[in-house]
């Protein structure tokens, strides 16, 4: 095991999952953007109305500062956050998918070197050569998410690679098309909502018929990705369903994502169809937020209703393999953990504190604990699933009855079974009786 | 448990997908880009600050050139980047994950140093940088920002060096440091070998900016900035050899790292580099492509160097990622390697495009070649549907 990373009040693994939801904005518009775009410069020459190209402009400079910057950082933001907090995970999905991310490096620097010429050449290359560029890039920042979702979705629904470990069959995994086609179109409606942005702030006449025309996109793909969604939803597992609807916290994410979603589908309709003079800077921003709500929302439930699992039934949360996986000589290790303990594995640790003594019951306690617990808990007084205050709830009244609740840990349906063996598992419960305010 | 022990029960459980040597290769040329990327970057910075100090007519004209170009090269340095942590973690991941967590705050807000710099950039770029006004307060505040990022990638690599130091770097008063806030590791002259060939990379790309607009600018400052390029080139790479003698005094007896031909071979190829600088002083934008591509090599072959003196740390304790175990995979090693290939052709296409509209061609052409790189993209994208409809088919989990 790795050195365990402990975050007062937000867990280790709300770090990861900030940074994705955030990532989710710039990388989804980084998709959606050109193809607006380059559609919208296409209207430019067709129409003859070269203060389309204006927007053009400003949008794309958009993209470069709010997408190459923030997006391609926070992009490595999830893998730093993940090798910190959950190292064994991303080096699970690393060691199975390096010549996935290795093929998705292509295209991101096919990305790059289109999307600075796209910017630097509006006006001074021929239109046909500079819209192509447009839609070489397009045409990259999709596959990129062609390529990512195989892996996300891989994390939710291994497949068959749970049996024969191949990377195909863990990639075009059971949830990979619906999830792929639901982003695919829900990514015009964030690349709608930062286009309405830009819109609202040309002259009118520009202003108007640039809202109907990114509304309508919008609109549509909001539509489709919602019916896609549907099919998302429907692939799901079954014990992935049964979490949803008994975590209450799961279902009110779901609602507040749902909400959002139809604000948004609603905004565009009106400022699409009915008013395009509605759309205002202020306005746009507050959806803009909104649509950072109900993205964090959604990521929260798909990483919810993995729970217990990093990679589901093979890697628990607490970064220890949870089943046997022969095609790559892989053994589970939760029963070998749980019967020689956690202490052997972690050699980071000086000699002195991998030996349990009277002197160091308590830090000794503390460690495992955090191998255990400190992925997803806080362990301090407030926070995300505080310890103190969840263990507070049970009322123990000695160490002996925390002892009892980490044996019995493994019977829930969203907790892993606690790794490590008896006499570390008593010294962690001596530790997490000291939590609780007497 | 012997670290050395630790560090192998550590490498992951699925192996890895192709033979290790394959990552290493890749490893090694994805950095001497990334690397060499971060130097423009660097070196760029500090000649906008200094072109801003002196507010002399020549050195504010380059300090704008390169105020665009600063926000490029942060943009190609992160993506040219991800290559080399990909591959890191592959081969030596027990080595990355450990310095990391160790250092967790530190890991992080490398990222958020580089976003400030990103931006403190495109703040001078767009607050009339490019016109040649612009306040001096952004690039100093990117460059010094990019230096701390630079601090702590370097202290993280150093910290991975010394796996004999983890137990002690973990606790403090017997106590497990969970916080992850302390940086562990420093040495002054392997940091500077990496960042004094800033200047030598500014310098080569100077020599080109001065042939490139020949047609656009006046002689006499392409002049200037030609003569300026081949001195920086010169100064740095001897600055760069002085502080490599310091480094290698400086580098544990046991390595016996002076011996190694891979040490010799770079020693080699960076004194005819040096041999080189001296004779292309009198015409440098003459001897422009060769003088890029022997800086290419050096940098290569130094790359080489500094991989094999890590293999030489790690072997101290016994780790070779020879012996890795491989669960190959074929098919995803040939989908990037096809993959790599349509992006080189993609790619030059977009170069003859930007180079010909830098030159204020318009009608830049290269149509076919244009046309074919879309329909490889197109291609690409239609084989994977169909590999993934008829794999989806197979294990029944399509509908």
């Amino acid at each position: 095991m790795y050195p365990i990373w402990d975050v007062p009040y937000l867990s280790s693994a709300l770090v990861i999952g900030l940074i994705a939801s955030f990532h989710v904005l710039p990388s989804h518009l980084a998709v959606g953007a050109l193809w607006v775009t380059v559609y919208i410069e296409k209207l430019a020459y067709l129409r003859n109305r070269p203060d389309y190209l204006d927007f053009v402009k400003r949008f794309t400079l958009l993209l470069l500062i709010f997408s190459f910057i923030f997006g391609s950082l926070s992009g490595i933001g999830i893998w730093y956050s993940a090798t910190v907090s959950s190292p064994r995970g991303i080096s699970g999905l690393i060691h199975n998918y390096v010549w996935g991310w290795a093929t998705e490096w292509v295209f991101f620097i096919i990305e790059i070197a289109t999307i600075y010429a796209y910017y630097y050449t509006l006006g001074k290359v021929d239109p046909k050569t500079h819209i192509r560029i447009g839609y070489l890039y397009a045409l990259a920042a999709w596959i990129s998410m062609i390529i990512i979702t195989g892996i996300l979705a891989f994390m939710l629904t291994p497949g068959k690679w749970l049996e024969t470990g191949d990377f195909f069959d863990g990639f075009f995994n059971p949830t990979y098309f619906p999830q792929l086609l639901a982003r695919t179109f829900l990514m015009f409606g964030v690349a709608g909502i930062y286009g309405l942005t830009i819109a609202s702030t040309l002259k009118k006449p520009t202003k108007l018929d640039l809202t109907k025309i990114i509304s309508r996109v919008a609109f549509g793909g909001m539509i489709l990705g919602g019916l896609f969604v549907i099919w998302y939803l429907s692939k799901l597992p079954q014990s992935a369903k049964e979490l949803y609807t008994g975590l209450p916290y799961l279902s009110k994410l779901g609602k507040i994502a749902l909400v959002c979603y139809l604000i948004l589908v609603f905004y565009f309709l009106l400022t699409g169809f009915v008013i395009p003079r509605l759309n205002n800077l202020i306005l746009t921003s507050l959806l803009m937020l909104l649509t950072f709500v109900g993205i964090l929302c959604a990521e929260g439930i798909r990483e919810g209703i993995r729970r217990p699992f990093i990679i589901n039934y093979f890697m628990y949360g607490h970064q220890v393999i949870a089943k046997d996986l022969p095609a790559k000589n892989i053994k589970a290790e939760i029963e070998v953990i749980q019967k020689e303990g956690l202490l052997p594995r972690l050699g980071y640790l000086p000699d002195s504190l991998r030996k349990i003594t009277s002197e160091n019951r308590l830090e000794v306690g503390r460690i495992i604990a955090l191998h255990n617990c400190a992925n997803c808990h806080a362990f301090t007084e407030k926070g995300l699933r505080p310890l103190p205050a969840l263990f507070g709830k049970l009322s123990p009244q000695s160490p002996e009855d925390i002892d009892a609740f980490l044996a019995a840990l493994g019977s829930f349906p969203y907790m892993p079974p606690f790794a490590g063996n008896d006499e570390e598992r008593k010294v962690a419960a001596e530790y997490l009786f000291t939590l609780i305010k007497k | 448990m012997a670290i050395g022990e630790y560090i192998k029960a550590m490498r992951d459980v699925a192996g890895l997908p192709s033979p290790p040597i394959v990552f290493d290769f890749f490893l090694v040329l994805t950095f001497t880009f990334h690397i060499l990327l971060v130097n423009l970057v660097v070196g760029s910075l500090a000649l906008i600050i200094w072109g801003r100090i002196k507010k002399e007519g020549y050195w504010i004209k380059l300090s704008s050139s390169l105020s665009r170009l600063v926000v490029s090269s942060i943009s190609w340095a992160i993506v040219l980047g991800v290559a080399p942590l990909l591959f890191i973690q592959v081969i030596y991941d027990p080595f990355w994950y450990t310095a990391n967590t160790l250092s967790a705050v530190w890991a992080l807000a490398f990222l958020v140093f580089i976003a400030l710099a990103f931006v403190f950039a495109y703040c001078f770029y767009l607050g009339g940088g490019y016109e040649g006004r612009g306040q001096i307060i952004w690039p100093f505040l990117s460059l010094a920002l990019l230096l701390l990022a630079g601090i702590v990638i370097h202290s993280l690599t150093v910290t991975q060096l010394h796996p004999e130091k983890w137990p002690s770097f973990a606790i403090q008063n017997n106590t497990y440091i969970s916080s992850g806030k302390y940086l562990h590791e420093f040495e002054i002259f392997r940091f500077l070998h990496f960042i004094f060939p800033a200047f030598a990379v500014t310098g080569t790309w100077l020599i080109f900016y001065s042939k490139y607009f020949k047609e656009k600018y006046d002689s006499a400052y392409l002049n200037w900035v030609e003569k300026l390029g081949a001195k920086l080139i010169l100064v740095s790479s001897l600055l760069q050899a002085a502080v490599g003698i310091l480094w290698l005094i400086t580098l544990p007896k046991e390595l016996n790292f002076i011996s190694n031909p891979y040490f010799i071979l770079a020693l080699i190829v960076a004194l005819l580099f040096i041999a080189f600088l001296f004779y292309m002083q009198k015409n440098p934008s003459q001897y422009a492509v060769p003088t890029a591509l022997f800086l290419g090599i050096t940098v290569f072959v130094m790359s080489i160097a500094r991989e094999v003196l890590r293999m030489s740390y790690f072997g101290l304790v016994g780790y070779t990622f020879a012996d890795y175990p491989v669960n190959s995979s074929v098919g995803s090693l040939v989908l990037f390697l096809l993959t790599f290939l349509m992006g080189l052709i993609v790619l030059y296409y977009v170069a003859i495009v930007a180079y010909r509209a830098g030159k204020g061609i318009k009608e830049v052409g290269a149509h076919q070649l244009g046309k074919a790189s879309v329909t490889l993209m197109w291609l690409w994208i239609i084989i994977m549907v169909i590999l993934g409809i008829y794999i989806s088919l197979k294990n029944g989990t399509l509908f």
